[in-house]
């Protein structure tokens, strides 16, 4: 049963999944200090002028619960490898084309070091002007199939040790006041033998949590996904559909009471979508759950598209969800509750 | 009968091409540029390979960004949809959709063989080691979506591989490859392929491209009735050859594994390409040991890893094919040990 945290928001509320393009002068500043030309205060500082400015571009566009962009994450498992002690790195592998990551390698025992996104949630929330802000952190599933295990004599070994340190990185947010925690998870489908003790070791990640938890999944199987949407411990999946032309959106029937962060638009492709499109996506969601539990948000993190690109997707999502919304405000439904 | 090493499917993009490649892509560089870096880089795999006595390889399929792109760019009848995930891998393909019935005009994969066969002369490599990759018919067909109302996917198959991997393959041997290498992970992890329309194909094929070697490569599982069925027509066809995963198909299919090394021509993935966790060349070399012993009558041995290397970092895929061939010597060593005692 879902817990209301005392907080309005406009109905169909937005937010995005994560990332924002790195502004060009920080991918400057990155490259200056990767080759010893100006120090970590300089650069630190450029990371919080490029988290004011993404924050502030989402707010302008319209976006409910901004993120800080990751601004300061290369990249999602990378991040958090590089801050808890017993991994390792050879290089990059490829993801997908010309991308590629830095895949790290699980080398000795685990441990948590120190807290990983503490400082971002605190920066955010210091420059935000919006009540709920987003904070996300990779899941422990998603880390340990994204790294090449040496160490562990099993993997579900290795990922019952990541959820303990990702809860405990939770809990540290929890107590410092964050309100909307999103859980990425995208390989969490990618071995349906192991979806088991899967769903098990994110829920660990739940443990003792009395906000807002979110489970992003994507460019997976839903079907799957779907046989355990009453066993997860989060109220919110946010999960991608623009990218499917909105395929498989009749896994929504089986949510329950749980909420749907409706990706409407395609993070992988240039093209910008119009505010129609958008608009008809979130109606055939409400076919299959109330828009009291719709949020909207881009099918994954922006990164990877051109600054310009990113935000005019963001604008036309907005644009589209303008539509729905005046339609649901001649029926008397102008705000939705945030619930943990 | 003999022990070798082979390579196959796409080696780990250098970064440095990687970054030349983004480069090109926001103009900073031209398209000649960019053909000289990919040409260094192709020197510098091919020099590795050879190197390291590797007895056939790919060109590395530097200019690849997947299993499947460029190839499909050049199928008319294909659209190119979203994101796919590649197996359970954290590696994405852009999907094809097959629309229409597909028909096809210049060769993609071996237009770009052809410069690495001129660099391979170049630097004093050996053609008949190269080979051509291209996705098998099954991998083909379980991996796109087939909106053509006048295919099924058995259809569709036998086109694509009529019209696709007949003309790449001739086109290939042109050039003086005479390995053409089929990626069939499908084959090695579905239960129930297609086997007789497969076993069909691959005959026609080999049937009709007497010049070349048909290798068909299954990784990520094993599926006994598939590789039963590829050892078979690689003992009545002579010129098909396959690749069986032994670090996914786990010891407890060995047994059977070893009545398909009997007389064939067998690729043995004794390497993990999906783990930078290096194996023991000892237990490694023990273990083909043990499969040849029990086949009691082997025929062309290719000890080789199991997917593509690009699943791993590009320093620890130099680690792998230098394992490779430690392993590779060692068998030797104790196969010319145990014959001369």
């Amino acid at each position: 049963m879902q817990r209301d945290l005392g907080i309005s928001l406009p109905a169909l509320p937005t937010s995005v999944i994560g990332s924002y393009p790195r502004p060009r002068w920080l991918r400057h500043m990155i490259r200056l200090r990767a080759a010893g030309r100006i120090d970590d205060k300089t650069l630190e500082e450029a990371f919080n002028d490029a988290v004011r400015i993404v924050v502030w571009e989402q707010e302008e566009v319209g976006i409910d619960i901004p993120s800080d962009g990751e601004m300061r994450r290369d990249e999602m498992v990378e991040y958090f490898a590089k801050r808890i002690d017993g991994f390792k790195f050879y290089g990059p592998v490829r993801v997908w084309g010309n991308n590629f990551f830095n895949k790290p390698a699980v080398v000795s025992r685990l441990s948590y070091r120190g807290s990983m996104v503490l400082s971002e949630y605190l920066f955010l929330r210091g420059v935000s002007r919006k009540r709920v802000v987003k904070v996300t952190i990779t899941g422990p599933y998603t880390i340990a199939d994204w790294s090449f295990n040496e160490h562990y004599s099993s993997k579900e070994e290795l990922v019952f040790e990541l959820a303990k340190i990702i809860n405990r990185e939770v809990i540290e947010l929890q107590h410092a006041g964050a309100l909307f925690i999103q859980v990425d998870e995208p390989a969490l489908t990618t071995h349906p033998e192991e979806m088991e003790w899967a769903v098990e070791a994110i829920n660990e990640v739940a443990r003792g949590v009395n906000i807002k938890l979110g489970l992003h999944v994507c460019y997976s199987d839903y079907e799957l996904l779907s046989r355990y949407f009453d066993r997860l411990s989060y109220s919110q999946l946010a999960l991608e559909f623009a990218n499917r032309g909105f395929r498989d959106l009749g896994v929504l029937s089986k949510l329950g009471d749980k909420e749907i962060g409706l990706g409407v638009v395609d993070v992988h492709r240039r093209s910008i979508e119009d505010p129609e499109y958008v608009a008809k996506a979130i109606e055939k969601a409400m076919s299959y759950v109330k828009p009291e539990r719709i949020y909207v948000n881009p099918d994954c993190g922006l990164k990877l598209l051109p600054r310009e690109i990113a935000r005019r997707k963001l604008e036309v999502m907005i644009a589209g969800v303008n539509i729905v919304r005046r339609d649901l405000a001649r029926r008397g439904l102008t705000e939705t509750r945030l619930r943990g | 009968m003999g022990i070798y090493i082979m390579n196959h499917g796409i080696y780990p993009r250098p970064q440095g091409l990687a970054k030349a490649i983004s480069r090109y892509g926001s103009g900073k560089i031209s398209l000649e540029d960019l053909d000289r870096i990919y040409d260094k880089y192709t020197v510098r795999f091919l020099k590795l390979v050879e190197g390291l006595g590797y007895d056939r390889y790919s060109d590395g399929m530097l200019r690849w960004d997947d299993i499947f792109h460029p190839l499909i760019s050049g199928i008319e009848g294909v659209r190119v949809n979203g994101l796919r995930r590649f197996y359970d891998n954290n590696y994405f393909f852009r999907q094809p959709i097959v629309v229409n019935k597909i028909s096809y005009g210049s060769p993609i994969a071996a237009g770009i063989l052809g410069k690495s066969a001129k660099i391979a002369r170049e630097i004093g490599a050996s053609i008949e080691r190269l080979s051509l990759t291209l996705p098998g018919p099954y991998t083909m067909a379980m991996n796109s979506i087939i909106e053509a109302r006048s295919y099924n996917i058995d259809d569709f198959m036998v086109d694509y591989a009529d019209k696709v991997i007949y003309r790449e393959a001739l086109e290939a041997m042109k050039l003086g490859v005479v390995n053409i290498d089929l990626h069939e992970p499908s084959l090695a992890i579905s239960r129930n392929p297609p086997l007789e329309v497969l076993e069909k194909i691959y005959l026609d094929l080999a049937r009709r491209l007497r010049g070349a070697i048909i290798w068909v490569i299954t990784y990520f599982g094993y599926n006994g009735d598939a590789a039963s069925m590829l050892a078979r027509i690689s003992r009545n066809a002579g010129n098909l050859a396959f690749m069986i995963d032994l670090v996914d198909a786990g010891e407890k299919v060995w047994s059977d594994i070893a009545d398909h090394v009997r007389g064939t021509r067998i690729g043995l993935a004794i390497v993990d390409s999906r783990t930078t966790k290096l194996e023991s060349y000892r237990d490694a070399a023990e273990n083909v040991l043990r499969l040849i012993k029990m086949s009691r009558d082997y025929g062309d041995v290719y000890l080789t890893h199991n997917a593509s290397m690009e699943f791993l970092p590009e320093r620890v895929a130099v680690r792998k094919l230098r394992l490779l061939r430690r392993i590779a010597l060692r068998v030797r060593e104790r196969i010319r040990g145990s014959s001369t005692q």
